[in-house]
């Protein structure tokens, strides 16, 4: 691997591991807290894309960033207060088939709104130049502003939880939510705005990743799997395992894309040319394939490894 | 709660069969894609393109007195539903049986009309190919009983391959194909057919990447740039080629572009976003960059009618109406016995206004094929998408350079 192929894909790999990060985020929160795996996260992901296009025509870009992620975290608050908790009595499963539900209103919505072919949401001209070259190739100043506000949101985010009263009450309802509760804080408020901040933080990915994405519908079923990848093999509850979660699947698929190494190379560096016969065709079709054919699928070989050897995940408290 | 239940049961069942057995005298046209899902983007354009050729056809009197009547059935892209679509298209009164945006639904229609036709020769239907290009469609699957009305994937190759010939300063040549029966046949074909007409290009790349999973691309540009390549040929459609298109722009890569879909929906709005003034090639059976009169006058008709879209990605529906309607008149009847006879040989000019025949011995669409770039249009100038964007014809390949011996074995009763 050459140094600037390495140089780029450094970039690549944090770049699309913090926006991993901005919707990991919240819904390892919510998932840990309130023991629901949001299938609709990415769809919230979606609507603040569309969102953020739509605000954008009108307004321009910079207040989109701020509307669509509040217009976002509201109707996930809305979510949370008059479904979810309604629901929240038949139990987990009902819980889990609500969010799967909710996915499909809201691809559904957007395609009667928007329509089905995708939108024609730009790179703002304010940020739309080089900012810098390395190697003779310009890396554009939006990736640069993606990043830091990434940067931001997970300092700002681990700051609040951190550091401050409603953050101590939050990582207490993670872990002890009937003791919460007997202190006398309203821990069903603290799942809404939970809920609705995870919401927006997955709005807020939507509108800075619109533009470099492509906004369309399908948008939101390409970027869930991977997500609860992140969320299991960073762990329950933990910001931070979250965060390096984002950051290895993020460098993996960079990374491996750029690799051209298969077994057959592998085994010609001991002398082995050929598949051994007597092994079928099995393993002549696995021989020639690179590791950048199986990119892609490294992370959920990782989810399932993580599974088996360590349930809890990187920095999870609970298995 | 039983009474209003079973009654609005029986309401929308009765509905139902009413929206199936519409109207006893017309020739019904059954159209069999998916309607709902991520592919509903495509089928929402070929309905468009379907709807506009058979009014055309239905002002000019029709077949042969009978209006063409659309049925439309959802077969959420999946082969077995087809398969179920199609008996509900039969029983609704169906002859023809069109399906267009994936090969392997295409597969199960002929085999199933196959079947159908043979356990049922008073009750015959016949089966178009609108646009999924698999060569095995007129190849080794082969039927009497179908017609492919678009330009297979190895001749558009093969014209790609002789385009190429025409640009020797394309050295070094990167190829980016899906996994997947379509991006891994194209792969091949291009490998033997560009391989063959230009021993010197240095394939500097070759890589097969998971189908429309990925996000960012910018890791396969980042490759491709490292690697050199003058040129990538791509059989990628849809998100794929979107976000592949868009990482490039943003990278600034100055390769040049040669895809097979990319005047399908929503790839122009994305390649104009991406900024690659006159790198990216469109590959097909034309486009609305060709300077034609007939070919303008067509597609301003038609965007004028549906807000602007255009009518040049899907060409087979209109290629398919255009041959139909002769075959009819030809034959004088619509029973389908004498139109398919009709059709074969049939002869006829396309919306580009190149010369086109129905292949007697394999039924493929013959015909000429386009190599046009993607560039910023002049105002009042076609554009695609309302971008401001569209199509240069640099080339137009004439059908006897991309002609390929058949393959089909043919049935015939």
């Amino acid at each position: 691997m050459s140094i600037d192929v390495l140089a780029f894909s450094l970039l690549n790999g944090t770049l699309y591991g913090m926006l991993l990060f901005l919707l990991a985020s919240g819904l390892t929160l919510i998932f840990s807290m309130m023991g629901v795996l949001n299938f609709a996260h990415a769809s919230f992901f979606m609507l603040g894309a569309y969102l953020g296009f739509e605000f954008s025509q009108g307004l321009g870009f910079f207040p989109a960033l701020i509307l669509a992620p509040l217009c976002v975290g509201l109707i996930g608050a809305g979510v949370e207060r008059f479904g979810l908790r309604r629901v929240h009595r038949f139990g987990h499963l009902g819980e889990l088939l609500f969010t799967f539900g909710l996915a499909f209103v809201i691809e559904e919505a957007v395609q009667m709104i928007w329509g089905r072919s995708p939108q024609a949401y730009p790179v703002p001209a304010a940020l739309d130049f080089t900012a810098f070259e390395i190697f003779g190739t310009g890396y554009p100043a939006f990736r640069l502003f993606m990043l830091a506000v990434s940067a931001a949101i997970f300092a700002g985010l681990a700051l609040l939880l951190n550091r401050t009263r409603v953050g101590l009450i939050v990582r207490a309802s993670l872990t002890h939510p009937e003791m919460v509760s007997m202190l006398g804080h309203n821990v069903p408020l603290v799942f809404m705005s939970v809920f609705g901040a995870g919401s927006a933080l997955a709005a807020l990915g939507g509108v800075i990743a619109g533009p470099i994405l492509v906004t369309q519908p399908s948008m939101a079923a390409g970027l869930g799997p991977i997500l609860f990848v992140i969320v299991v093999v960073g762990g329950l509850g933990s910001l931070g395992g979250a965060f390096a979660a984002s950051l290895i699947v993020g460098f993996i698929q960079t990374f491996a894309v750029a690799i051209d190494f298969s077994v057959a190379d592998a085994f010609g560096l001991i002398g082995v040319t050929a598949p051994p016969a007597a092994l079928g065709a099995l393993l002549r079709d696995v021989w020639n394939v690179s590791v950048s054919q199986v990119g892609p699928v490294i992370p959920y070989l990782l989810l399932v490894a993580m599974l088996i050897f360590r349930p809890m995940g990187l920095a999870g408290k609970r298995a | 709660m039983r009474t209003p239940r079973s009654l609005l049961a029986s309401v929308l069942a009765l509905s139902a069969a009413g929206a199936a057995q519409a109207d006893d005298d017309t020739f019904k046209y059954a159209m069999i894609d998916p309607f709902s899902g991520p592919a509903a983007v495509v089928t929402e354009r070929i309905e468009k393109v379907l709807r506009f050729a058979v009014g055309e056809v239905n002002a000019a009197g029709g077949l042969n007195g009978e209006k063409i009547e659309i049925l439309t059935f959802d077969n959420k892209m999946s082969a077995q539903e087809t398969a179920i679509q199609a008996q509900k298209a039969i029983d609704a009164g169906a002859r023809i049986l069109q399906t267009s945006v994936s090969s392997s639904n295409t597969f199960a229609l002929v085999d199933f009309v196959r079947k159908h036709n043979r356990r049922n020769p008073e009750d015959q239907v016949i089966v178009f190919d609108g646009a999924s290009h698999d060569p095995a469609i007129t190849g080794e699957k082969c039927s009497y009983y179908s017609f492919s009305w678009v330009l297979d994937a190895d001749m558009k190759t093969a014209g790609l391959a002789a385009y190429l010939k025409d640009r020797p300063e394309i050295a070094k040549v990167y190829l980016l194909n899906a996994e997947g029966s379509s991006g891994q046949t194209s792969r091949a074909s291009v490998l033997e057919m560009v391989g063959a007409a230009r021993p010197d290009i240095e394939w500097v790349g070759d890589d097969t990447h998971p189908l429309q999973k990925i996000t960012d691309f910018t890791p396969y540009i980042a490759k491709i740039r490292a690697s050199g390549a003058q040129a990538v040929i791509t059989s990628d459609w849809g998100a794929d080629l979107a976000l592949v298109l868009k990482a490039a722009g943003e990278a600034g890569l100055d390769a040049e572009w040669f895809t097979y879909f990319s005047t399908g929906p929503g790839a122009p709005t994305a390649m104009a976003q991406s900024g690659l003034d006159g790198l990216v090639y469109s590959v097909f059976d034309g486009d609305a960059g060709i300077r034609n009169a007939a070919l303008e006058a067509h597609e301003q008709a038609f965007r004028d009618a549906t807000g602007g879209q255009s009518a040049s990605p899907f060409p087979g529906d209109s290629s398919a109406l255009k041959a139909l309607k002769l075959a009819a008149d030809k034959a004088g009847s619509n029973d389908l016995d004498k139109l398919i006879p009709a059709l074969e040989g049939m002869e006829f000019t396309t919306i580009f206004g190149a010369p086109a025949v129905v292949r007697p011995e394999d039924h493929q669409l013959v015909t000429q094929m386009a190599v046009s770039k993607f560039v910023p249009v002049d105002d009042g100038a076609l554009d695609e998408e309302g971008t401001g964007w569209g199509w240069q014809n640099v080339a137009l390949i004439p059908a006897e350079t991309i002609t390929l011996p058949s393959a089909c074995e043919m049935d015939r009763p």
